[in-house]
């Protein structure tokens, strides 16, 4: 390849990467590291720069400074044709005129890739591991966004990427096709090992289907987790708020508590900060136990508001003296009517449950 | 299900009918007409005898298909950039492409032959008037290729295409002008029907096209000028028939099934 240089061993490396629209920053020095095979998440609200990072990666993007090393080469300046990178966009992207098989096909042909037998046998092997075996010779407008989107998949493996990369693949699907074709991308990445980075703004998405997470913030990543740690152990009050439901109180600390108004709070993670931080604590809905009397450890609250999710239904609950925060709890829905709007509890938790962060 | 029609919209569409068919009748009648009470197929016969026909009628249609030619090449990659890169530059194409409808067709020629110096072949052959016609076709070429490019989703395409190792040409030329079937069609279509009746570039710079053919013929034999209008009718009618069986076969769909 010309222009490029050896750099590392394997797998996909971000150093310091910047990228600038005049004075506005939308990443500021992104440090990243991929594994060979490995599925990574880039999760965040609308605008933190997780697109910007992918098209970044593809070559769409030119960062204003910092480098991307791709299987031991500096891929940085490399045009997007000339990257053997595989991608799925947001927008059905298969090419109206093309056939599945062709839109497959047209990879490897561009590429001089084998023989037209040997692409077009590829192209059908491929559409059978998405699931498309009966709709090879259909065009793009014959198909459903799902099938259209599972096109896309195949016609991107077929270029054999170095990385798959997937820009909210699933974000126009209706939320039955969304959840069967996330297994699905999770199996078919998980059978060719292909490295892979995925971007979504959906949280369960991102949790259900990565090896990491990274969560992204106004340009900045927080956090590069396993998903069960990113959920378990917000790095910060971002990530906490932004993954998954809870609670959150501000208090400060006092031992192994957090005091807030005339509540003791029990959380040993308080512990670890010096006495009288400020302090939000993190609770996770299904950390607390709802009592309908007076239980040892127990705090008093009202309900505020009930929300109904079929197995489930999520209590909100106000306490006493303690105007800003609020706890919730998921119970059984069997056990909703206990827990009417207005009615007095109490809540308990294990003192290791709450995540404590400094304010 | 399919709408019934009512007695007015009947009338409007027979209204419509005799307006556009009545000349045309009555234009067929009298090319016909051979003096006196007699009829018959003399000025058609003349017509294909008259040494100027065919050699004028070549010349319109082989600057006609020049004209595309140069449109398509100007127009295509530059609109396609703008599209992808430079939306910024968009009201500007606008504004170009409308100049043709405020500068007279006169105005355009002083400015043309002030300006332009250039090779034999060009500045003193009818190749000449291709310049000034792909002018006169802008407006129409551009908004048909505009609505062609506006109807694709040109950026995620390009990138699809890009992404799996495509190079511009290819992109260009395997992914969106094959989807843009139609739009060029339509573009193709009203500049070959601009420029085989242009008639004011072709008569000031002298140069004998179909349209001024049409027009000499027209001062000396007038049911010959008749029979030249249906058979310039006719062939128009033929493009347009050959665009719209072509524009059917294969049509490039966008969206999904469901």
């Amino acid at each position: 390849m010309d222009g490029t240089q050896q750099i590392a061993l394997s797998g996909v490396s971000l150093t310091n990467i910047q990228k600038s629209y005049g004075s506005r920053v939308v990443l500021a020095g992104i440090n990243m590291e991929l594994a060979q095979g490995e599925l990574l998440c880039l999760l965040g609200p609308s605008g933190c720069g997780k697109t910007t990072l992918l098209r970044i990666l593809a070559g769409f993007e030119t960062p204003s400074s910092g480098k991307i090393v791709l299987n031991g080469i500096d891929v940085t300046r490399l045009p997007p044709n000339k990257r053997r990178m595989g991608m799925v966009f947001q927008a059905y992207s298969l090419f109206p005129n093309m056939t599945a098989l062709q839109n497959v096909r047209f990879g490897p042909r561009v590429r001089g890739a084998g023989s037209t037998a040997s692409q077009l046998a590829e192209a059908e092997r491929l559409l059978g591991m998405v699931g498309l075996a009966a709709h090879v010779q259909k065009f793009p407008h014959q198909l459903s966004g799902g099938q259209q989107q599972r096109v896309a998949l195949a016609r991107a493996l077929a270029v054999k990427p170095d990385i798959l990369l997937l820009d909210e693949p699933l974000s126009a699907l209706d939320a039955k096709v969304r959840t069967q074709l996330r297994s699905e991308i999770r199996r078919i990445q998980k059978e060719t090992g292909i490295t892979t980075v995925f971007v979504t703004h959906d949280q369960e998405e991102a949790l259900s289907i990565s090896d990491r997470v990274a969560v992204m913030n106004e340009g900045h990543v927080l956090q590069i987790a396993a998903p069960a740690t990113i959920y378990q152990e917000p790095a910060n009050a971002f990530v906490a708020r932004f993954i998954g439901a809870g609670g959150v109180l501000q208090g400060r600390t006092e031992g192994n508590s957090v005091r807030a108004g005339s509540i003791l709070l029990p959380a040993n993670a308080a512990a670890a900060l010096p006495l009288g931080t400020d302090v939000e604590l993190f609770l996770r809905p299904e950390h607390v136990t709802l009592h309908v009397t007076d239980s040892a450890g127990a705090v008093r609250a009202d309900v505020t508001e009930q929300t109904f999710f079929g197995s489930l239904t999520r209590i909100k609950l106000g306490l006493h003296d303690v105007p800003q925060g609020e706890i919730w709890a998921d119970i059984p829905s069997d056990r909703a009517a206990h827990f009417a709007p207005g009615a007095p509890v109490w809540a308990s938790w294990q003192p290791e449950s709450p995540r404590v962060l400094a304010r | 299900m399919r709408a019934r029609l009512s007695l007015f919209n009947w009338a409007i569409i027979l209204l419509a009918a005799l307006f556009f068919f009545v000349p045309l009748i009555v234009t067929g009648v009298f090319s016909l007409w051979q003096g006196g009470n007699r009829y018959g197929f003399s000025a058609y016969l003349l017509l294909l005898n008259t040494s100027g026909f065919w050699a004028s009628l070549w010349l319109s249609f082989r600057l006609a298909v020049e004209t595309i030619l140069l449109s398509f090449f100007l127009l295509v990659p530059s609109m396609i950039f703008v599209h992808l890169k430079a939306q910024w530059l968009k009201p500007l194409f606008e504004f170009i492409s409308n100049l043709p409808f405020v500068i007279p067709a006169i105005a355009l020629i002083d400015g043309l032959t002030t300006l332009y110096t250039g090779p034999a072949w060009l500045i003193s052959t009818p190749n000449y008037l291709v310049i000034p016609y792909v002018f006169l076709a802008l407006p129409y070429a551009y908004r048909s290729i505009d609505v062609g490019l506006t109807t694709l989703d040109v950026k995620t395409l390009t990138e699809a295409g890009q992404s799996l190792g495509a190079g511009w040409g290819r992109i260009i030329f395997w992914v969106l002008l094959p989807n843009m079937k139609a739009a060029l069609i339509g573009a193709t279509l009203l500049t070959l029907t601009i420029v085989m009746g242009e008639f004011t570039f072709a008569s000031v710079l002298l140069f004998h096209t179909f349209a001024v053919f049409i027009n000499d013929t027209g001062q000396n034999a007038i049911t010959e000028a008749a029979a030249l209008s249906l058979f310039s009718f006719l062939i128009t009618w033929l493009f347009m028939l050959g665009v719209l069986i072509s524009g059917r076969r294969n049509p490039a769909n966008l969206g999904g099934a469901h």
